[in-house]
């Protein structure tokens, strides 16, 4: 890394449902390197609550659930009000490794890029964690997001990113449920920003798949894409 | 006057003052409404009008016009109401975040 990196401009981003089981040891290692953490609680309806009330992490509670994607665009507007330079965007079941931060902020810190994407099918290995289903569904997505929003990734859905300050501001989502990642791109696209790709590792742990989306999620999500396509 | 144009002059009204007792809308919409309910007057009363019409736009019956107009009404109905409700969740989405960012809490550190 060229430049020094004053961990405490880093915000944490994790959108949280119904993950007060496991949230405690996602969280440990963040806080640990010094990050900013911030939890948004998605009005979950176990103890999330009670088990990060001893942790300096920044809660925030949405009164009814209203989707990643809304909890994802809450913790960024309160950074932003806080004065993050970085925004990490980090999934609260476990599945990605913080010591990959660093090699995602690396491109936003050098200035080479706004917004950056982790993938996990960059690097020979990380794709072999990757169930077989899950890769062909996700080799799907690759190919519909590419068609819909122009831009072309090695992954999709891939909840792992970092923005600088100035993408994180103008960035603004507006799908509530999972369809924010494509519409990520489409607005990275619209906007203009500088986009790149890292590559991260992903643990599928029984915990994650158990909390993960099923495939027929997926054409869930393509009917949000379709229908903000359509009706804006 | 038989009984089922009895029975639909009377849901017309019905649904007519339910909607000008519990809305407020616009004009246009005021207008809207009124006209659809002078032509469901018009064509309960006069069911033979339809069929007319419906020579006119080359359908047969004009209970199979009807039908048409209904299902296109109804599709466009639905429509309009997604996009309703799309807002709605907007609206809401901001004011759960406006709360959720106004009591956010920061926990001390301290080891059980």
């Amino acid at each position: 890394m060229s430049k020094a990196l004053d961990r405490k401009r880093v915000f944490v981003i994790i959108p949280a449902y119904n993950e007060g089981r496991i949230i405690r040891s996602v969280l440990a290692p963040l806080i640990k390197a010094g990050y900013n953490v911030v939890v948004v609680d998605d009005a979950s309806a176990d103890d999330s609550q009670t088990a990060l009330s001893y942790l300096p992490v920044f809660y925030l509670r949405h009164a009814v659930n209203l989707g990643q994607g809304a909890a994802l665009q809450t913790g960024i507007s309160f950074a932003l009000q806080q004065g993050a330079e970085y925004i990490i965007h980090f999934d609260a079941d476990g599945q990605h490794h913080p010591e990959d931060i660093p090699v995602l902020l690396e491109p936003l810190i050098n200035e080479d890029a706004d917004i950056v994407f982790g993938s996990r099918f960059m690097r020979p290995g990380d794709e072999e964690s990757v169930p077989r289903i899950k890769r062909l569904a996700l080799r799907a997505g690759i190919l519909v997001n590419w068609v819909i929003t122009g831009i072309k990734l090695t992954d999709a859905h891939n909840g792992f990113r970092a923005l600088n300050r100035q993408a994180a501001g103008r960035i603004y989502l507006r799908e509530n449920r999972y369809a924010h990642a494509s519409e990520i791109l489409v607005q990275v696209r619209r906007l203009r920003l500088r986009y790149t790709e890292r590559p991260t590792r992903i643990e599928y742990t029984e915990y994650s798949k158990s909390k993960g989306q099923s495939l027929w999620n997926a054409f869930n999500i393509l009917f949000d894409v379709l229908i903000r396509r359509l009706i804006g | 006057m038989n009984l089922i144009q009895l029975t639909l002059t009377l849901i017309s009204v019905f649904i007519v003052v339910l909607y000008f007792a519990k809305m407020r809308s616009q004009l246009l919409d005021r207008i809207v409404v009124m006209t659809l309910f002078i032509a469901s007057l018009v064509t309960i009363i006069r069911p033979d009008l339809t069929t007319t019409i419906a020579h006119y736009f080359g359908v047969g019956r004009g209970s199979d016009l009807v039908f048409y107009l209904m299902i296109s009404g109804l599709a466009f109905l639905c429509v309009v109401l997604y996009i309703k409700i799309r807002k709605l969740e907007e609206t809401q989405t901001v004011i759960v975040r406006e709360i959720a960012i106004r009591e956010a809490s920061r926990g001390q550190y301290r080891e059980r």
